[in-house]
């Protein structure tokens, strides 16, 4: 072959190849999209799967339900909520609210159903399991649906913001997959940090002065009473050790109430998000209503002690990432807890007066934390 | 629990597999040129140019599936952190594997082995498994409780090195 001829047959697929590109630049493009999110769609399907398989496996061992309980639980993966209209804001709140509420109720129901030898504790993991379990089935759903109808309608731009967005998706996907496996076991997440916080405080001051427990003060919410440093101290948080939230601000609506608004600070601690950077169990201290979720607890306490008793509210944020937030409590958040403990303490002692009623609220996710 | 992160002789076989994969890619860019603008080094055609690059690419690819298996899996355990009720004056601690029912603040029915006080749980944490180096044995859970906190000598240890030091 002389070198001529080689270079023919070079020209030709060169030409070739650049016709190919010219006119399936895009397809190809496409394509390798697709493929991208292929994988993260069966990665997904698995943890989807080994998340239902555990809390198939959670209920038999923990619940003793009288019949294969797959297909029930199956259904409850694609249970719904519709949020309240909100074209007029007015009430909106507790429209919320009473969605939520029947929401929990029909939940415990589904649970005692399913698992019926199932303490309170354990219900209310199961019940955050399979909330857990149903968000990544979610994720899983909506992925696959975008995925498919991308293929089907050939559109670069569906494709293309799914697998722009997938890496997010999918470390907070990870992440809801670590909370369920947590509460599947009943290990502290990293959300729990608040509630750990303020129960460590008051067993630090347990033997100077023994705490009064009210148990179910509202409901899923405990109130503990103790004079710390010659304060009268009401503590709130949700009842432990099973997963759960409970409704910090109706306990502490009602407390304000009851007491005619006679106390001098609120302080509450919660677990926060933390930027890139940042290191997690880092605290930080700011004012206001320290509390996730729906925003309906957040309004609660706006209202009542914010609007109607002018409280200064005082709040202290352990950093943590999405991550953490959602996974069993780490190394770093376990180191933060004493310093926390330590700058409720100075808050206490620097910002309010013996004789002071102070409420101190720990806000988050009680699994795996006693009360 | 387990994240994938890739051992050192992967990182070393995906760094050799890119180096491989942009040489190929050079020897290719030279292919082109030699046939398209004529210019080709004087020891080589663009034919072999272009076997020498196809060669370079697929080794390159090549390294980089093998570095793939180079991926680890982070394993992590559940541990339950065991403190005495009666810290700080009692100084006792002890790691342990989590087990089932567990929870912080838990009081447990064994009693504290310094000073007969309970004992409950003080955290559970999850921590990264560490490459087994000493013998099953040999393994002490105070490995792990260095990890959380700078442990506290008990005072009359630290009286006796004080001594050992100055006698």
């Amino acid at each position: 072959m002389q070198a001529t001829d080689i270079n023919w047959i070079f020209q030709l697929v060169f030409l070739g190849f650049f016709f190919f590109i010219f006119f399936y630049n895009q397809r190809m493009q496409i394509w390798m999209m697709q493929k991208q999110i292929e994988r993260a769609l069966f990665e997904l399907q698995q943890m989807s799967n080994e998340g239902k398989d555990l809390l198939v496996k959670l209920v038999n061992e923990r619940g003793k339900p009288k019949e294969d309980p797959r297909e029930r639980l199956q259904s409850l993966m694609d249970f719904f909520t519709v949020e309240p209209v909100n074209m007029d804001p007015a009430g909106v709140i507790w429209r919320l609210e009473h969605i939520l509420d029947i929401r929990k109720i029909r939940w415990e129901k589904e649970v005692a159903q399913v698992a019926p030898a199932a303490s309170r504790d354990v219900a209310a993991n199961i019940e955050g399991t399979i909330e857990a379990a149903m968000s990544v089935y979610f994720i899983y759903k909506v992925i696959r649906h975008f995925l498919l109808l991308g293929k089907k309608t050939k559109s670069l731009i569906l494709i293309m913001q799914i697998q722009m967005q997938l890496p997010l998706i999918m470390l907070i996907a990870k992440a809801i997959f670590k909370a369920l496996k947590a509460f599947g076991s009943g290990i502290p997440i990293g959300d729990g940090v608040g509630p750990y916080v303020v129960s460590g405080l008051v067993r630090e001051y347990s033997k100077k002065s023994p705490p009064k427990i009210t148990k179910e003060y509202t409901e899923d919410v405990t109130l503990i009473e103790q004079t710390i440093e010659g304060r009268n101290v009401f503590i709130v948080r949700a009842t432990g050790p099973g997963a759960r939230v409970g409704k910090p601000g109706e306990a502490i609506k009602k407390l304000v109430e009851e007491n005619n608004g006679k106390f001098n600070r609120l302080i509450m601690i919660d677990a926060g998000l933390k930027l890139e950077g940042e290191k997690t169990g880092t605290i930080i201290e700011g004012v206001g209503a320290v509390i996730g979720g729906p925003g309906t607890e957040k309004y609660k306490i706006e209202e009542s002690v914010g609007v109607k008793y002018q409280l200064p509210m005082d709040g202290i944020v352990i950093e943590e990432s999405q991550e953490d937030a959602y996974g069993p409590l780490n190394k770093d958040l376990v180191n933060a807890i004493p310093k926390a403990i330590e700058r409720v303490k100075q808050m206490i002692l620097t910002r309010t007066s013996e004789g002071d009623n102070v409420i101190v609220a720990g806000i988050g996710n009680c699994c795996g934390i006693g009360d | 629990m387990s994240e994938q992160t890739l051992t050192v002789q992967g990182k070393i076989l995906k760094i050799a597999a890119y180096i491989l994969l942009g040489t190929g890619m050079v020897f290719f860019m030279f292919a082109v040129s030699s046939v398209f603008m004529g210019i080709t080094p004087p020891f080589l055609d663009g034919f072999t140019l272009f076997l020498f690059g196809f060669s370079l690419v697929l080794g390159g690819a090549l390294l980089l599936v093998i570095a793939q298996q180079g991926i680890i899996k982070t394993e992590f355990d559940t541990i339950s952190l065991i403190k005495c009720t009666n810290a700080p004056d009692c100084k006792y601690r002890k790691a342990r594997k989590f087990e089932k029912d567990e929870f912080v603040f838990k009081e447990l029915p064994e009693p504290c082995e310094k000073c007969n006080s309970k004992l409950h749980i003080a955290a559970i944490l999850e921590v990264e498994k560490k490459p087994k180096k000493k013998k099953p044995g040999e393994e002490k859970p105070e490995d792990t409780l260095q990890q959380l906190e700078p442990a506290k000598e008990p005072a009359d240890k630290a009286k006796s090195k004080k001594e050992e030091k100055n006698p």
